[in-house]
């Protein structure tokens, strides 16, 4: 929870407590169970009318029966009492479960229309918010909101029904008694109300100072090695130790309100249980008064101040439930960067034509990555493309399959602008290897058909031998069933290569992009398979390889070479090694000799 | 020293507090069943004044008994009052401590036990164990010492208005308190249930949104969500299967209170028909039931709370209790001084296992700037951080000056070393601050000087607040660059003798890092400087190269010496050279 980097994006929601705005949309939610919140509510009236019965019972045992030293009717009145609780037991019970059904439903829905949600955003999105960021939006904030469905609203509806029938009860056995009792009403009122009020300032203030403790130690922990190799130890723990103190304090001044409100609602009962006894008392003196009606009295302050006490404690869990509403619903009102047009064209099956026609783009509409690119690939043409890191070459391919929209030019796939297809039917035809193959903690063949069930367990199999991947797999303990621990921590970089390069051969779309840089540490018997593999996957499809490997780019129909942004030169390997240029520099550094590659600069 | 005594510990440093505190609860506890009695008296005089008619019983007396019970009342309340605040308070005080004491340990521990453990979960101990942790030794501890002792003398309370009724309700409380005690295991299973469906949820998320590019790559956004769907569906369906039983839990409370009033009604309601029990008699008895319900039934959560507290304090205590491997020795050596002679005899080093480096040894007197060299993971960052006490040598020694960096007091080792990491960390803190990390209130003319050295003068007048702008989460980014050069700042103006660059300049461009050296040189000229770098200008200008192939060195020797030899680092330079003549931006003018 704490690993949430949430503590500035805290400060931005409003933390209101009624929001009409968000009120309104979570109101929204609750719309499709309308029948089972009607119910509920009138399961509430139902309830707070029970709850005056039990003193009206005991009343009428004291003044009726035992005050008179008759027992006759004793049996009928328990029996009475009797049922009253079964029933209070059976009504309360049914409308809890009822209001827990509605609530996680509401959250299911919630929680799916957020996941959905997400799938539907651009990677501009997912690389703008951390992902422990959408995590918590998705678990944390959505079970806090449960909460304000399944206790919050309706605790709250509860104890007011509640107060509302002990003062109509009292106020039908003796109505001079009961007006004394509603004069105590107000100043609790603004008692409860005014230790809410600062119990708020005081948690806030608790949450500030907790959420700047924890930054502090988050940033301390990763950065240990600086503070230490800095002699910083003692100056960050006495920085740390005026924060815990700020802290320390902000909690003695909620724990303070807090050790004061609950004596006060004790001696309000005390004050009021004085007054009835005085002023009842003397009642019962004037015979005006029956003994039952007054112990029935003490039993009713009892039920009136629970729930006025209890109003308090709902308030932070409003607050709370609130705040993460409001986060949710930012998240929800993203709209997507890259679009699917309104009626998109569709595409059969396609030769894999590429081009891409005087191409600019910036991730940020500033530094331009790719400027005024152009070429054309030939259907079943194989191009490795080679350049120094930060040339633009795995842009290209993010372009390509439209994770990002580019700022001028035209990308076309068989001649159709690549706009004008629905984002999902491009990338069917689009296979790609990425270089950091991510892998999902579940199968082997799981992770080769990404759970996709049009995918047979045969075609998982032929794809993965068709690459080679087979042989690696047959040493697992569980084949293809072999678990992956989670993003293939399991595997070598080699083996998870082989599984993406798997993929591709399961999804068998036309155009293929692989991406082939620099791995470290890969034994020469998976490197070998893995070029083999590449080189069976490319067979057939137009390719566009990043290539690191000589073996690679050597058997590539074309190489093109980028620098800068540009294609810079574009031919075959014996053509652009003549030619002495960009190519041949590169090809003198990176693929001549390996013992002492030089990283980084 | 057991997570037990360690907690014992702290609680032993406010005993004071914690037995005046029980005090209070037991007076509470005490004060609170005298109420009861003055309304039995009450009733009892008025029923005798209703019955025959005597004036038994006078308004003015029925006043006093009110006042009495507000009376009560009041000593009731300021018990609780001083019980919370003492007890819950000091718990308040034993977390500040506990986080202390925490804070310290982290800043002692080595940066072994950094690489073996997860920020992430160091976090949560000291978040969500500590306040586990704490709630244990205040509210918990309270509600635990509250509830004994309520039910003990609510016995005592209850026998003595009238045994016959005391035994039964004897008999009856264990059965509540057994059926609320067994229910809430139930719920407390159920509710772990729900929370491994959460975690379940959780890691589909992580995974989903961390492997995104690979979802949209192959269009599996559909499939994505059947699966989430799924494990959604299962997450409602162990929700409502725990909603099922904690939905009983509250009206099994009110129940268990309400069917002491049934009992009292049955077997009180005759005896005081029969006359062997007074009306007044039969009230007090319903009020303390009613008065001991509510402790009753929370102990199945008190107990609860009791094992979170402990289990969480073990793992609070696995951090307190682990001994850093790199400390003070016990009789430090004095080295006043410090003149940057940097000795390494054969030392060897290995990560879990793995060898990092094997018997380097290796003389660099003071004044010398050494350049180191080779592919990733040749042991380049390792050699610097021995030289910096980041780590204790498996085997041999790494000397300072000809001492032994282990004799030495940690805070002189550190002192002595200007270090630019490869990987740049700043503070969320103003620029000024994170420079002058490096030496506590620096005169304006450090600073400059820093400043000039490192380049960064410039950019402030892009920012804000000049120097004082705040970086980091809660300020503004600074790009790659900036960040090295404020690093390299608080380096320079540290006045070390001995300065580690490493790799330090990677993202700041060409032309501003040949000013930078231009600079460092004077600055390094009166230092021991070890330089690990690619740019050749950097490295040819070296007074010493050192080559480290697979953790040893392969080379070493000045570039004019190793240039001939036509070695690993000839091959190495020429290869860089080339690719600086690629990377060099000849076409930049085109697109702007």
């Amino acid at each position: 929870m704490i690993d949430d980097p949430d503590i500035d994006l805290d400060n931005q929601v409003s933390g209101k407590l009624y929001d009409p705005h968000v009120v309104g949309r979570l109101g929204g939610y609750l719309r499709p169970y309308w029948p089972q919140v009607l119910f509920g509510a009138v399961l509430l009236i139902i309830l707070a009318g029970l709850e005056v019965v039990g003193p009206l019972i005991l009343r009428e045992a004291i003044d009726g029966q035992i005050a008179n030293r008759e027992t006759d009717r004793l049996s009928v009145l328990v029996a009475l009492y009797f049922s009253t609780l079964v029933g209070m037991f059976t009504i309360r019970y049914v409308q809890s479960v009822m209001m827990n059904y509605v609530g996680q439903r509401v959250m299911t829905d919630l929680r799916m229309e957020t996941f959905a949600h997400l799938q539907k955003m651009s990677i501009a999105f997912f690389d703008r918010n951390p992902v422990g960021r959408l995590v918590t939006r998705l678990t944390n904030d959505v079970s806090t909101l449960e909460q304000l469905i399944s206790q919050g609203v309706v605790q709250i509806l509860a104890n007011l029904l509640t107060v509302m029938a002990v003062m109509v009860a009292m106020l039908v056995l003796d109505w001079k008694l009961a007006l004394v009792m509603y004069a105590f009403l107000p100043p609790l009122v603004y008692a409860v109300r005014f230790f809410a009020f600062t119990q708020r300032d005081g948690y806030r203030e608790q949450r500030a100072w907790l959420s700047r403790i924890n930054a502090d130690l988050n940033e301390n922990i990763t950065g240990m090695a600086v503070v230490q190799l800095f002699n910083r130890e003692k100056e960050n723990l006495r920085k740390f130790d005026r924060r815990n103190r700020g802290l320390l304090g902000a909690n003695l001044m909620v724990l303070r309100w807090y050790a004061i409100f609950e004596p006060t609602v004790v001696i309000f009962g005390a004050l009021t249980t004085g007054v009835i006894l005085w002023y009842g008392g003397g009642r019962v003196l004037d015979e005006t008064l029956t003994i039952g009606t007054l112990v029935a009295f003490t039993q009713y302050m009892q039920r009136f101040y629970w729930p006025i006490r209890d109003l308090s404690d709902r308030y932070t869990t409003l607050q709370s439930a609130t705040a993460s509403a409001e986060r949710i619903f930012q998240v929800l009102d993203e709209d997507a960067e890259v679009l699917d047009p309104e009626s998109p064209r569709k595409l059969g099956h396609i030769a894999g034509r590429i081009e891409f026609d005087h191409v600019w783009f910036a991730y940020d509409d500033e530094n331009w990555v790719l400027r005024d690119v152009s070429f054309d690939i030939a259907p079943g043409e194989r191009v490795a493309i080679v350049g120094s890191t930060g040339a633009g070459k795995s842009t290209l391919m993010n372009l390509l399959n439209r994770l990002y929209d580019i700022q001028r030019g035209e990308i076309r796939v068989d001649g159709v602008p690549i706009p004008e297809l629905a984002q999902r039917d491009l990338r069917r035809h689009v296979g790609i290897v990425l270089q950091d193959a991510f892998l999902f903690s579940d199968s082997v063949s799981e992770n080769i058909r990404l759970r996709d069930p049009s995918i047979s367990l045969a075609q998982v199999r032929a794809a993965a031998e068709l690459v080679g991947a087979d042989r690696f797999i047959a040493r697992l303990d569980n084949g293809y069933d072999e678990l992956l621990a989670e993003r293939g921590a399991n595997l070598s970089t080699g083996e998870k290569q082989l599984i993406a390069l798997a993929r591709v051969a399961a999804f068998n779309p036309e155009i293929v992009l692989v991406m082939d840089e620099a791995t470290a540490s890969i034994d020469p018997e998976t490197e070998a398979a893995l070029q083999a593999s590449i080189r069976r996957v490319t067979e057939g499809r137009t390719s566009i390889i990043i290539a690191h490997r000589l073996n690679t780019i050597a058997f590539a129909d074309r190489i093109l070479v980028m620098q800068h942004g540009h294609v810079v030169e574009s031919g075959s390997h014996s053509e652009l090694l003549g030619r002495g240029g960009v190519y041949a520099k590169l090809f003198e550094l990176q693929y001549k000799g390996q013992d002492l590659a030089p990283t980084g600069s | 020293m057991s997570s037990f005594q360690l907690a014992r510990n702290y609680v032993l440093r406010y005993r004071w507090r914690y037995l005046i505190g029980f005090a209070a609860v037991l007076a509470a506890s005490i004060v609170v069943m005298v109420p009861p009695i003055i309304l039995r008296v009450a009733i009892d005089d008025l029923r005798a004044s209703f019955d025959d008619g005597s004036a038994l019983i006078s308004r003015k007396e029925l006043a006093w008994y009110g006042v009495l019970i507000l009376g009560f009342a009041l000593v009731e309340g300021f018990m609780r009052f001083g019980s919370r605040l003492l007890v819950s308070g000091t718990s308040r005080h034993v977390e500040y401590n506990i986080r202390t004491d925490l804070a310290a340990k982290f800043m002692q521990l080595d940066q072994g036990f950094y690489l073996r453990a997860q920020t992430g979960d160091l976090m949560a101990r000291c978040t969500n164990d500590l306040q586990l942790v704490r709630d244990l030794l205040g509210p918990t501890l309270i509600d635990l010492l509250r509830t004994l002792l309520m039910l003990v003398i609510g016995f005592f309370f209850l026998l003595s208005v009238n045994l016959k009724l005391g035994l039964i309700a004897f008999a009856y409380f264990p059965i509540v308190a057994i059926v609320i005690a067994s229910a809430s295991t139930v719920v407390e299973r159920k509710y772990r249930e729900v929370q491994e469906q959460f975690g379940v949820l959780s890691t589909r998320v992580q995974e989903n949104v961390s492997g995104m590019r690979t979802i949209k790559a192959y269009a599996q956004e559909d499939t994505e969500s059947a699966g989430f769907a799924a494990a959604n569906r299962e997450m409602q369906r162990r929700s409502m299967a725990w909603a099922y039983w904690t939905a009983a839990m509250f009206p099994l409370m009110i129940v268990g209170t309400g069917a002491s009033t049934l009992l009292v009604l049955w077997f009180g309601g005759h005896d005081v028909a029969a006359g062997r029990m007074s009306l007044g008699e039969f009230v007090q008895f319903n009020t303390y039931l009613i008065l001991l319900a509510n402790p009753l039934t929370s102990l199945g959560w008190t107990a609860t709370s009791v094992q979170q507290g402990v289990a969480s304090m073990k793992r609070i205590a696995e951090i307190l209790l682990t001994e850093p491997s790199i400390a003070d020795p016990a009789q430090p050596t004095e080295l006043v001084d410090i003149k940057g002679a940097v000795t390494f005899r054969d030392v060897s080093f290995a990560y879990n296992g793995h060898p990092a480096l094997t018997n380097i040894s290796l003389d660099v007197p003071a004044g010398t700037m050494v350049a180191v060299v080779g592919a990733t993971g040749a042991g380049k960052t390792t050699l610097v951080n021995l030289l910096a006490r980041l780590w204790d040598p498996d085997e041999g020694q790494v000397l300072l000056d000809g001492i032994d960096l282990r004799l030495l007091p940690l805070s002189v080792v550190r002192g002595a070393v200007g270090f630019v990491p490869q990987e740049t960390f700043l503070f969320s803190d103003s620029l000024t601050e994170n420079i002058a990390y490096g030496r506590a209130n620096p005169s304006e003319e450090a600073i400059d000087h820093a400043l000039q050295t490192s380049q960064l003068g410039n950019d402030l007048a892009q920012l804000t607040h000049g120097i004082e702008t705040v970086i980091g989460e809660r300020g503004i980014t600074l790009s790659g660059g900036q960040k090295q050069r404020a690093a390299l700042a608080r380096a320079v103006i540290k006045d070390p003798a001995v300065l580690v660059l490493d790799d330090a300049l990677s993202h700041v461009d060409t032309h501003t890092e040949e000013e930078i050296l231009h600079r460092l040189r004077d600055f390094a000229a009166k230092r021991t400087t070890f330089v690990v770098a690619h740019r050749t200008s950097t490295i040819a200008s070296a007074d010493r190269i050192i080559v480290l192939d697979r953790g040893r060195i392969v080379e070493n020797g000045t570039h004019d010496e190793l240039i001939v030899r036509e070695g690993h680092y000839s091959r190495f330079y020429r290869r860089q050279l080339l690719a600086e003549q690629l990377d060099k931006p000849e076409n930049e003018g085109l697109a702007t």
